[in-house]
């Protein structure tokens, strides 16, 4: 999409204080990628070596550096905005860009410290619940934030297009933003195990095939969100919306499904830059408002998508494991669902100082 | 099925993964309310010891008999001349509901080279503390910080102060949960059972030396290090409700020092935000500051 909001939003974010620099959003950019690969590196080491009680592991080098890189990199960005005699007062006023990583990196911290009284307390979380319990949310919760700062950092320049290198540290900062919401929401996702419905002929309301559902729905909204809010700030560089849909599906088949059949993700991921490029096109043969531009897209996207999944599941199982009501119903969910997340997040109005 | 359990570990691990910067209690150590021990090992054969350590929380199993010894339950072969030490529901007291002074047994069969050998052991359970007075002088020294800083003309010499006795009682803290640990070695112990502390450390050191030379900004980073060490002895509020604690040392000594970093680092955490305050109105107009002072 070329698209362009209607009014240019001048983000003055910095307007008290010193711009940041690219060499702070490119440094803080590096510390949040080590912070969350380094969580998952662990992670993947804690799930397939057993008994993996000894500190001293590479994985635990990477998650521990990772959190002091990011946290000291805040304290230098936010060092020279401060003035010399620092107040809380001064801290709550830093740039959205700086504050929310910064409350991103508190999250993390605070989740971290609960999360060991609440396994002293309760027990360690095995299945579902590890989804759910308060501390694990406010952990997932502090690496996105840190992972968004600097996208919101870059989003405080003037100007509304990306150079190659804005585009470039915008995707990877979305990108590992988005991410642990994806591998997050595993109970509720098109992009995990279940692509196609079991085959009852009569599916449950509550069961495989209805979770499935509400996953494809709640993927759409994860994938549409980042082009969303990127597109409502800058006009979309060719091929990001196809890197923040395919990457993430790739990625998620690597870590998940990779004894599984390529196909699904694989379909996601080539779905994406064709339905980036007919929106494209469309773009230069019809004239449309730029609000109808984005709602089209959020009508199209996710059926073609989600479409092509179910005609190439059928092509590769010889079924799609629903009947005609559920197939087309679903793909008539996700467009309305799609065009939803256009209005709600092309409605945020930017907070206005009191 | 398999892919399933893997993907739920997976993202067990995520979050687990985390969970290795707060542990607070080292090599896996928790409170508990009952001590285990073994009491003996039938028959006995020369050349092959279990013992429990740290509390009953592992055995340590150690083979001399010349031949291979296999511990059933957990399918772990020690060779002759090596030893093993493992942590087992079936002896530990984690976990186990054993009012005080009450005593359940316990068995672990082995086979030593052929011969079934029986380890039994029992259970005690040990009074529980009342929690009440722990709470109450943690949320006292919470709020007796605040309170005198605003009593006080200085009061960043006063921050410096309490959160050096917030550093102090972590560093002692975790000094002695990391000596209460038998089966790992000291170096490593450490650091896991210091995780971030190892952050609020410098800050609270390195903040309270800087603003002790007379730059007020170093108390930003003592509020920072004394809100994280606050946070992160969190997990060891279980000390206030639970008998036998992972700690070398008299228990009453281990809360004492989880209230001082609890206490006093929230303390001069909250302490803070009027301190700082007070200083930068100072620096602004500081003939009116005198006046109101």
């Amino acid at each position: 999409m070329t698209t362009s909001v209607e009014r240019p939003q001048v983000v003055d974010d910095a307007s008290t204080s010193p711009a940041f620099t690219a060499r702070e959003r490119w440094v803080l950019l590096v510390a949040s990628a080590w912070l969350v690969i380094g969580l998952q590196l662990d992670a993947y080491a804690h799930a397939t070596t057993p008994e993996l009680e000894t500190f001293w592991t590479p994985w635990h080098g990477v998650l521990y550096s990772g959190i002091a890189a990011s946290g000291f990199t805040l304290l230098w960005i936010m060092k020279s905005r401060l003035p010399a005699i620092p107040t809380y007062q001064s801290l709550l006023a830093l740039p959205n860009a700086l504050r929310i990583p910064l409350a991103g990196m508190a999250s993390l911290l605070v989740g971290g410290g609960m999360d060991t009284l609440w396994h002293n307390i309760f027990g360690i979380e095995k299945n579902l619940e590890i989804f759910v319990s308060p501390s694990h949310e406010l952990i997932i919760l502090g690496m996105v934030l840190v992972a968004m700062g600097p996208a919101l950092m870059t989003a405080t320049l003037p100007g509304r297009v990306l150079s190659v290198g804005g585009a470039f540290l915008v995707a990877i900062s979305a990108l590992f933003a988005v991410l642990p919401l994806h591998i997050y929401s595993l109970h509720a996702t098109a992009l995990g195990f279940y692509h196609l419905g079991t085959g009852r002929a009569e599916p449950n309301v509550f069961s495989t095939d209805g979770q499935l559902m509400h996953g494809y729905l709640f993927s759409t909204v994860l994938l549409l969100v980042p082009i969303l809010m990127i597109g409502r700030r800058w006009r979309l560089p060719i091929g990001l919306p196809t890197a923040l849909v395919s990457i993430p599906a790739l990625l998620m088949h690597l870590m998940f499904a990779s004894q599984g059949p390529w196909w699904p993700h694989l379909t996601v991921a080539i779905a994406a830059p064709a339905v980036e490029l007919l929106l494209r096109v469309g773009n230069t043969l019809v004239t449309l408002p730029v609000t109808a531009r984005w709602i089209t897209l959020g009508l199209l996207a996710p059926p073609i998508v989600w479409g092509a999944v179910l005609l190439v599941g059928k092509i590769e199982t010889g079924t799609v494991g629903w009947n005609i009501h559920i197939v087309s119903g679903l793909l008539t969910l996700t467009a309305l669902t799609g065009a939803g997340t256009v209005l709600v997040v092309r409605s945020i109005q930017r907070l206005q100082p009191e | 099925m398999r892919r399933l359990l893997v993907l739920l570990a997976l993202v067990a691990g995520v979050v687990l993964g985390t969970a290795g910067p707060a542990s607070a209690h080292a090599g896996g150590l928790v409170a508990t309310n009952a001590r285990s021990e073994v009491v003996t090992v039938t028959p006995q054969l020369p050349g092959l010891t279990v013992v429990a350590i740290e509390d009953g929380a592992k055995l340590r199993l150690t083979n001399h008999t010349g031949g291979p010894v296999t511990v059933s339950g957990i399918n772990r072969t020690v060779a002759p001349g090596d030893s093993l030490t493992w942590a087992d529901s079936r002896f530990a007291p984690e976990g186990k509901d054993l009012p005080a002074f009450r005593t359940a047994t316990w068995t672990v069969p082995l086979d030593a080279g052929g011969t079934a050998v029986t380890v039994a052991g029992v259970l005690t359970g040990e009074q529980p503390p009342n929690p009440l007075p722990w709470w109450a002088l943690a949320i006292v020294s919470a709020v007796a910080v605040p309170v005198i800083a605003r009593r006080l003309h200085r009061a960043d010499l006063l921050l410096a102060a309490a959160g050096a006795i917030a550093m102090a009682a972590s560093v002692t803290h975790v000094l002695g949960s990391t000596l209460a640990v038998e089966s790992a070695p000291p170096a490593g112990t450490f650091l896991s059972a210091a995780g971030i502390n190892l952050l609020a450390w410098p800050l609270l050191l390195g903040g309270a030396i800087v603003a002790l030379r007379g730059r007020p900004a170093g108390l930003l980073a003592v509020c920072a290090g004394a809100a994280l060490t606050a946070v992160f002895v969190l997990p060891d509020v279980t000390s206030f409700h639970r008998a036998v604690l992972p700690f070398a040392g008299p228990p009453a000594v281990e809360r004492v020092l989880v209230v001082l970093a609890l206490g006093v680092g929230a303390g001069v955490a909250v302490a803070g935000a009027s301190v700082l305050r007070r200083l930068a109105q100072r620096a602004a107009s500081p003939s009116a500051s005198e006046v109101r002072a």
